[in-house]
């Protein structure tokens, strides 16, 4: 990657990076022909926007160019700053490209003398959109309608939509789908895990990851750590607060959110914190409150965990952090893994729990003459699709926790019922637990029960039990 | 900064070079589009994320033979329904389950028109084909501007506007990947991306211009 580098206010010499360094580029910034570009400004000169624009211009998607906006503190360390460009090159090299549909444009509105109105130029945001290849919508999940704060998504007919001007982007809706199919694409999991990856990487030193809001103030840089920008902080999870530790990192904190577009966000980052430090204590980690601090620099930073997984930020990122962290047994109700049981007695076998399932947790076999119901523990999210979508009150239950032996276990077989046969062709009709369920619903009508229970839907026209 | 004529009359420009490019496939069309895409340059297009798209499909068209680009465009677009792989029409993708469906759509775009006092020159198209739909935003974007530059607010053109773009953002997509599946030149794909990219940002945009001058929200 070709690095086009602010000259004025700092030595490039001393930083050892190969860079063409642009004297007053902060204040005029050309683009140059070519691809695999960066940019590496000052935060006191340069406007984004203005880039934005100067890059569109030529022929470039802003969001894929990586610009690094460097802070006094920033540059007065060579480390530092070496470990920025090369963790916003990592980043850069993971942007999975923006369709239309995640683009919102914000036209602030000005005065005018010579108009009625007149706009700002737009700058645009990137805002989540499910992938529909991936999303269970069609299969009744809601999963990210019932999480967003903003009322911006929609379930209709089996498909989720969007209100890209109503969405403030804060991400919850990425954090809890339970497919991985709700996609900003300026914070996908691998963007993430490249750069924290490089951060943590370009130091010698122990690092400390700061997760902070992408959307307000970037907190003040304190030494020997680093923020990482998220939508914003209430969408952490446990896992991913825990994530950096397990690539390297020393310490993670999460940042104070002030962007005030959800009055809950430092709310849910706290009880993230916490949940993140109570599986750390259930999994043996010693020195839980050094790892994840309350904030950057709360405690001297020591040397990172013997523990090394990748993939910890996607949607089954929860399961990967489990088995590496090793044995533990933490319920609790931010759990990111959930273990699901089913009452023989309730269940009727409608499979309505299998069908909703959008991580394939669940799944139904049909077997010779009965129904099964399968689970399988490291798939599940605890997304609860199941507990709501259920028509029978206590039918299926959810447990919220990392367990590792449950993990162990592996897949598992929850129910078996015996199907009903058709007595004219011998194809199935239902489960015998789902025809029970009718017959007590349709109360004395013995005829059509009989009916209903003896022949198949495709034999039903033409065969009358009496 | 970009002042409210000044972007109906930008928006109205991307409008008139994207019909065209459902147009008949000449030299002389792909000529003018191009003078057409650096008048719109000059009038700040770059400012606006579709604008890439756009120049794509710019380039992606400059570099297409023109005899091919009429072979694939009859082959995609047809000149009428039954010759059509992939119809450039909104009725065939929003209503053909239902009876009297097709009419409706077209129905609907015909209301607007007689709404704006605009009429179809010809019966070569039906008025829920892309390329009418295209022209009639168009149209209503030249009335919006023209009524901002005497000095009133444009609403009454934005509602109709809306009308006509909140539609076609619910198929345009499955337009457009359809476009991608099959086109075999490349320029046609990258014009159905670009009218997807232009026609989702224009529903946005509506909305922002509406809840600005008072007539609608967010």
């Amino acid at each position: 990657m070709r690095w086009i580098v602010c000259a004025d206010r700092l030595d490039w010499g001393l930083i050892g990076l190969e860079v063409a360094e642009r004297r007053g580029w902060c204040g005029d910034p050309v683009v140059p022909e070519g691809d695999e570009l960066g940019f590496v400004g000052c935060a006191e000169d340069l406007d984004r926007s203005h880039l934005e624009r100067r890059l569109r211009s030529a022929g470039f998607d802003p969001f894929a160019v990586p610009t690094v906006v460097l802070s006094e503190v920033d540059r007065s360390e060579p480390d530092r700053v070496r470990a920025l460009v090369s963790a916003a090159g990592a980043r850069a090299r993971q942007y999975p490209g923006a369709r239309p549909e995640h683009l919102k444009p914000v036209m602030p509105r000005v005065a005018s003398r010579r108009s009625v109105l007149a706009f700002m130029r737009p700058i645009y945001r990137s805002v989540p959109h499910p992938d529909p290849g991936a999303c269970g919508a069609a299969d009744g999940c809601r999963a990210c309608v019932d999480t967003c704060p903003h009322g911006a998504l929609e379930w209709s007919n089996g498909v989720v939509t969007d209100d890209r001007l109503a969405c403030e982007g804060c991400g919850r809706c990425v954090a809890v789908c339970p497919a991985g199919a709700m996609i900003d694409p300026r914070f996908t999991p691998s963007q993430l895990e490249a750069e924290i990856g490089a951060l943590v990487h370009a130091h010698a030193a122990p690092t400390g990851i700061l997760w902070h809001c992408s959307r307000g103030a970037a907190p003040d840089p304190t030494p020997g750590w680093h923020g990482v920008a998220v939508p914003c902080v209430g969408m952490l999870m446990p896992h991913w607060i825990i994530g950096p530790l397990v690539q390297g990192a020393a310490a993670v904190a999460v940042a104070e959110c002030n962007c005030g577009l959800e009055s809950d966000s430092n709310g849910r980052a706290a009880a993230a914190v916490t949940a993140a430090r109570q599986w750390l204590g259930a999994a043996g980690i010693g020195d839980v409150a050094a790892r994840v601090q309350g904030s950057a620099g709360a405690a001297p930073l020591r040397g990172g965990l013997p523990i090394r997984a990748c993939g910890v930020y996607g949607a089954h990122g929860a399961a990967i952090l489990a088995s590496a962290l090793g044995a533990a047994v933490w319920d609790g109700d931010l759990a990111p893994l959930g273990v699901i049981s089913i009452d023989q007695e309730t269940c009727t076998g409608c499979e309505m729990c299998a069908t909703v399932c959008p991580s394939a947790a669940l799944v139904s076999v049909g077997g010779d003459g009965n129904l099964e119901l399968w689970f399988e523990p490291s798939r599940c999210t605890a997304c609860g699709q199941c507990v709501d979508r259920c028509p029978e009150d206590g039918a299926i239950s959810l447990r919220r926790a990392v367990d590792t032996a449950e993990l162990g276990v592996g897949r598992r077989r929850l129910i078996e019922l015996e199907v009903a046969r058709c007595v004219k062709c011998g194809g199935s009709i239902a489960p015998q637990a789902a025809l029970h369920r009718i017959a007590s619903v349709l109360g004395n009508d013995a005829a059509l029960i009989r009916q209903i229970s003896s022949v198949c839907l495709d034999c039903r026209g033409t065969t009358m039990v009496f | 900064m970009i002042e409210d004529t000044e972007l109906a009359r930008l928006r109205q420009g991307c409008y008139r070079v994207l019909s065209a490019g459902y147009g008949r496939p000449s030299a002389e069309r792909v000529e003018q589009i191009g003078a057409g895409m650096a008048a719109l340059a000059a009038m700040g297009l770059d400012s606006f994320a579709y604008s890439r798209p756009l120049w794509a499909w710019v380039e992606a068209l400059q570099g297409t033979p023109v005899a091919l680009l009429a072979t694939e465009q009859v082959r995609l677009f047809g000149s009428g329904v039954d010759g059509a792989l992939v119809a450039p029409i909104e009725s065939q993708y929003l209503g053909v389950n239902l009876q009297g469906d097709p009419a409706r759509y077209a129905a609907r775009i015909e209301d607007i028109m007689r709404r704006a006092g605009v009429a179809l020159r010809t019966d070569d198209r039906p008025p829920d084909h892309l390329l009418v739909e295209l022209e009639l935003a168009s149209a209503l974007c030249g009335s919006e501007a023209s009524e901002r530059a005497a000095g009133g607010d444009g609403s009454r053109w934005l509602e109709m506007q809306r009308e006509l773009i909140d539609v076609m953002a619910r198929w345009i997509h499955r337009f457009a990947s359809e476009v991608a599946d099959r086109d075999n030149c490349g320029a046609l794909a990258a014009l159905a991306a670009a009218t997807e990219a232009f026609v989702i940002h224009e529903s946005d945009m509506l909305r922002l211009l509406l809840v600005e001058t008072g007539g609608g929200s967010q």
